[in-house]
């Protein structure tokens, strides 16, 4: 039955092609759209590191202004970043299983021979702890150990593309680079990596490219590291030499931390109250104590990850595939009336009204997977279309397999709730009427 | 026919009508509120900023080594760029406008750090540096060259205490008197005495609601990284980008020059998230648009066949042509102003909500008259073609059995 | 084979009751051949509607093939039509855009059978009305009597206890008219009872009975002798 269904859905669809052809374009249309968008969202919406973000915690400490707040609009926020000091301060006490204190940076590499052009390159200035806390994948060598930080010692991880550009993609551990007139060991290389949103350092852009090498926290002393990110600042310090910039009150360095428990949650929040105390003592933190952790999400959704456009052309392209589907509803129900006096027939002959129901959810199943198939190629497009519009990095914007089923998944869902009515029309129409007059 | 008997008929089969009808409501729901959107953010781009953003070519070059010397390259990179012909004037710069990248502060009029200081973008440069950017003054004067001093980073030892500051600026600060010559207090409660007023200067950051509260303090910023702003002679800036870089390749090899843009390229990329949500959303309206046009034409189409016999019926019985096409054009007139009619609803629902979940602007109302209009030509356009074939079926028909 | 007593239909709009059917009292036995003549509104479709399980009554019973039918639910009424009626229309109402294989098809479908046996009655039901070789054509690539003619393949594949034919000569000049009406009585012939709504006075006297109706009531009823000049037809296979 189910065969002789699909084939006379098929014959159906023949009769009149126009307004079959309107319908799969309408569905179609509407999976399109909406599919983009939604791709969209779910890609800035998604978890970026589904195993860990319940245990992985971004840092804030209010240290700021005693006279007014970080952010007027939001004045229970604390600051989002710490200062150098604090970082420096919450790094020798390690109360969590994992932390990192971290800033963007850029470092020029020095050609080794003459002839090559030296060139600037973006640097992630972290701590070892990084790359086991964010479960980095490695190809080659691996990232550096405490010792290393303690030591200060110049080493360097590389992207897959920066040892591409420099080494030809090959094993390059052990070898040496040149910046600021210092030697960089290759400690390893980082395989593709591309957390979407990038959720360590949505401040700096959570779409951003992910930085093309990684040096260690501790050497951003001896070679007087700047940050290319943002710093926020509000104390007037007289400030002449690095080292007095390293101990204002500015706000420049990124904190991570990884508690296992709720409980160690709880633990390492009085652990951020007992050291923000010490230092009142001293003079500074002069504001209520506000102290705060952030799991991964409660971190993307404090920065807004998700614009306000995006949500916007979602709810949007809900509204279009609304209208897609009222436009297949009015549709089913004209091409239905054609079919008035076949179906009324079709009763005559003994159809019940279950199959003739089944025979019209067919016809718009068919329907709905045929603009599911057009659709994802348009969503497709559109995708294409939005990478190019917002120069997103590559694997921003793709369809996975996911948003691929949820579009044929859509479709036949939307065409089939769009059927229903019309086919329940069609049942109703009783078998005796059309019979006798034409 | 007169309009009675055609809504009894309308009524006789409502859902069909009905359902065009909701079509229509929530397409110009989400008609409107696009075009609303889309308008604001071409406006957004469009605006003044007083800047000769066309002309301008922008450099980032950094030294590196211990013994680079960064102010002697800064001089030599400043004269090296102002000899090249065609160049107007050059100027180095910490920050660039309308780049996404910039430094910001507050003002206050008295020395008092309780009260509210007025937020604005800063940018230090040299006398040169509002000719390189094409801007104007209103009132006061520039800087004299011997009040540029070379400012390191992480201090601003050598400034004078002279500013100019935007016209936005000066209302913002003294929103009751001319602000020239007035005296404005930095965050360290120094003072800075206004000596030029710039009538119109976006900064850096594009989505900023204070974008035109510009201060700028005369000095050469000698940083790690240096940013030259450079402004040719019309439709010389393709040609001298590449001079540009060339020259300054030679002339010191100590150095890295990480980018050479235009100023425009810079600007289109700090608006192209709003180029392109008004992309996106024109493709959006012109696809829903078409959709619906192609919907009513099919939908009125098949009407017309199904109703074949009932026309001829009509015909003969008296019906002129132009009764026919005006029977359809009236009830497809009658089905797009109750979609209009229950649009306006929708539309005003979708812009509260987008008002109030997502801080866009209150939809003009104008938009809504406007809206319905337009769908009243584009509905009588769509259905025409139909009508005049309805109105060509013979009265002949009438007497055919089949 | 059928019994309808005191079956009553009245049709209801806002403005008017009209009483198509008063207290209809009608049987008809196996392997006849009757026709049912009345002028127009005298409740011929009705009845026609009603015997054939196409539409519901409010009154009496109604019992056909030893079953009281006059109860069934719809799907039980699809049921019932599919395997036990076959329908003869007036306008053939073959489905145009169906070869004539297909068309024969149609109520088989709703059976559970295999494509064997389907294949094997569409072939002999085709072959029975003569249009055996045609079997791929579609509707409008015949006449009229040969379209009429595959209406009849059509109920006779199904195997039915009784054919309702509505004017089946209705839209035929008469030469096609009188093979349908030969073919119909061959039918007859091999044991399958006929009921036949006309008004063609003429067409009626070839059937067995004549029940006349007026208003909705049997008015008369007399058995045809046969006519001399009217040779019953043997099937000759």
């Amino acid at each position: 039955m189910f065969k002789y269904n699909v084939k006379l859905a098929l014959k159906s669809m023949r009769r009149n092609v126009i307004l079959t052809a309107l319908m799969v374009a309408a569905i179609a249309v509407g999976i399109g759209i909406s599919m983009t968008t939604m791709t969209m969202y779910y890609m800035m919406n998604g978890n970026p590191i589904p195993a860990k973000s319940d245990v992985l915690f971004a840092i804030t400490l209010d240290s700021w202004n005693p006279i007014r707040p970080f952010d007027d609009d939001r004045p229970e926020r604390a600051p989002h970043q710490l200062t150098y000091h604090d970082a420096e301060r919450l790094l020798a006490l390690g109360e969590g299983k994992r932390q990192t204190a971290m800033f963007e940076s850029s470092l020029i590499i020095e050609p080794v021979d003459e002839g090559e052009m030296p060139f600037e390159t973006g640097a992630r200035v972290a701590t070892a702890d990084f790359f086991s806390m964010f479960n980095v994948p490695f190809i080659y060598g691996s990232g550096w150990d405490r010792a290393t930080d303690a030591a200060a010692e110049p080493v360097v991880v590389l992207t897959r593309q920066l040892n591409e550009r420099l080494f030809g993609g090959r094993d390059s551990v052990g070898e040496r680079l040149i910046m600021q007139g210092t030697y960089f060991q290759v400690a390893g290389v980082i395989d593709t990596w591309e957390p979407t949103p990038r959720f360590f350092d949505p401040i700096n852009g959570g779409f951003h490219e992910i930085n093309e090498m990684f040096i260690p926290y501790s050497l951003a002393l001896s070679l007087e590291l700047q940050s290319t990110g943002s710093d926020w600042g509000w104390k007037n310090e007289d400030i002449t030499s690095f080292e007095q910039w390293l101990n204002s009150e500015s706000s420049w360095v990124q904190y991570f931390v990884e508690l296992e428990t709720p409980r160690d949650r709880d633990a390492y929040v009085s652990h951020l109250d007992a050291y923000v105390g010490e230092q009142k003592r001293l003079g500074r933190f002069e504001r209520p104590m506000n102290n705060n952790v952030y799991d991964v999400m409660e971190w993307m959704e404090y920065h807004e990850v998700v614009s306000n456009d995006s949500k916007v052309l979602v709810g949007l392209s809900f509204l279009f595939l609304t209208v897609c589907l009222l436009s297949t509803i009015a549709l089913l129900l004209t091409k239905f009336i054609g079919k008035t006096s076949e179906t009324s027939l079709r009763r005559a002959l003994g159809a019940s009204r279950k199959v003739i129901f089944n025979q019209q959810i067919v016809e718009v199943s068919v329907i709905g997977f045929a603009g599911g198939l057009v659709g994802l190629l348009l969503a497709g497009l559109g995708l294409k279309g939005i990478q190019y519009l917002y120069e997103a990095p590559n694997g921003l914007v793709t369809l996975d397999w996911v948003m691929v089923s949820s579009a044929i998944g859509l479709a036949i869902a939307s065409s089939m709730i769009a059927g229903l009515y019309p086919a329940w029309r069609v049942c109703k129409i009783p078998p005796a009427a059309q019979l006798k007059t034409q | 026919m007169g309009i009675g008997p055609m809504l009894s008929a309308l009524m006789r089969n409502k859902t069909g009508p009905a359902l065009v009808a909701l079509q229509i409501a929530v397409t110009l729901a989400i008609v409107i509120n696009s075009l609303f959107i889309i308008l604001q953010r071409v406006e957004k781009m469009n605006r003044d900023t007083g800047i000769d953003v066309n002309n301008v070519i922008i450099t980032y070059v950094r030294g590196f080594g211990d013994d680079f010397d960064t102010i002697a390259s800064i001089n030599n990179d400043l004269d090296l760029i102002r000899n090249i012909p065609g160049v107007v004037a050059t100027t180095v710069s910490n920050h660039v406008p309308l780049s996404g990248s910039g430094s910001g502060t507050g003002l206050r009029t008295v020395p008092d750090e309780t009260i509210e200081a007025v937020s604005t973008a800063r940018y230090r440069w040299t006398e040169d540096g509002l000719d390189a950017l094409g801007i104007t003054l209103t009132s006061g004067r520039n800087f004299y060259p011997e009040e540029i001093n070379d400012i390191l980073p992480e201090s601003s030892e050598g400034s004078q205490p002279f500013v100019l500051v935007t016209q936005d600026l000066a209302d913002s600060l003294f929103p009751e008197e001319d602000a020239l010559g007035k005296t404005v207090y930095w965050g360290s409660m120094d003072p800075a005495t206004i000596i030029g007023i710039i009538g119109r200067m976006h900064g850096s950051w594009v989505n900023w609601d204070k974008l035109g509260n510009v201060v700028i303090q005369p000095g050469k910023p000698a940083y790690t990284s240096n940013k030259y702003i450079t402004r040719v002679e019309p439709g010389l800036r393709d040609e001298l980008m590449p001079i540009i870089e060339q020259k300054l390749g030679e002339s010191n090899r100590r150095r890295v020059i990480n980018s050479n843009r235009s100023l425009e390229e810079l600007a289109d990329r700090s608006y192209r998230r709003d180029r392109g949500m008004a992309i996106i959303l024109s493709i959006v309206i012109t696809l829903l648009i078409g959709l619906t046009a192609l919907v009513v034409v099919g939908l009125s189409s098949f009407h017309v066949t199904q109703r074949r016999k009932q026309i001829g019926t009509r015909r003969a019985l008296g019906a002129k042509r132009i009764d026919i096409i005006k029977q359809f054009m009236l009830e497809n007139w009658i089905i797009t102003t109750a979609g209009a009619a229950l649009g306006v609803v929708l539309t005003i629902g979708v812009a509260y909500w987008l008002e109030v979940s997502f801080e866009l602007e209150r939809l003009d109302w104008r938009f809504l008259p406007a809206g319905i209009v337009t769908l009243w030509v584009l509905s009588s356009l769509a259905v025409f073609e139909p009508a005049r074939r309805a109105a060509a079926v013979p009265p002949a028909v009438a007497t055919r059995s089949v | 084979m059928l019994q309808m007593t005191e079956v009553k239909k009245t049709y209801r709009t806002e403005l008017v009751e009209t009483h198509a059917l008063r207290e209809m009292t009608v049987s008809v036995s196996k392997g006849e051949f009757v026709a049912v003549t009345g002028s127009s509104g005298s409740g011929k479709t009705t009845f026609l509607n009603i015997a054939g399980l196409l539409e519901s009554f409010e009154h009496g019973t109604y019992r056909l093939d030893g079953e009281d039918v006059s109860r069934l639910s719809d799907d039980e009424r699809s049921t019932f039509r599919n395997q036990k009626i076959g329908f003869i229309f007036q306008s053939f109402n073959l489905i145009p855009d169906l070869n004539l294989f297909e068309n024969v098809d149609v109520p088989l479908r709703y059976r559970r059978m295999s494509k064997g046996e389907r294949k094997q009655r569409i072939e002999h039901a085709l072959e029975t009305v003569g249009l055996g070789s045609r079997m791929k054509h579609v509707p409008a690539q015949l006449s009229g009597g040969q379209q009429q003619r595959v209406a009849i393949a059509r109920a006779l594949a199904g195997d039915p206890k009784i054919l309702l034919a509505d004017e089946p000569t209705g839209n035929l000049d008469s030469t096609m008219a009188h093979q349908v009406l030969e073919l119909l009585e061959e039918i007859h012939a091999n044991g399958t009872t006929i009921v036949m709504v006309t008004h063609d006075q003429e067409l009626a006297q070839r059937a067995e009975r004549n029940i006349q109706l007026l208003d909705g009531r049997v008015s008369a009823e007399e058995f045809v002798e046969p006519q001399t000049n009217a040779q019953p037809l043997r099937a000759t296979a």
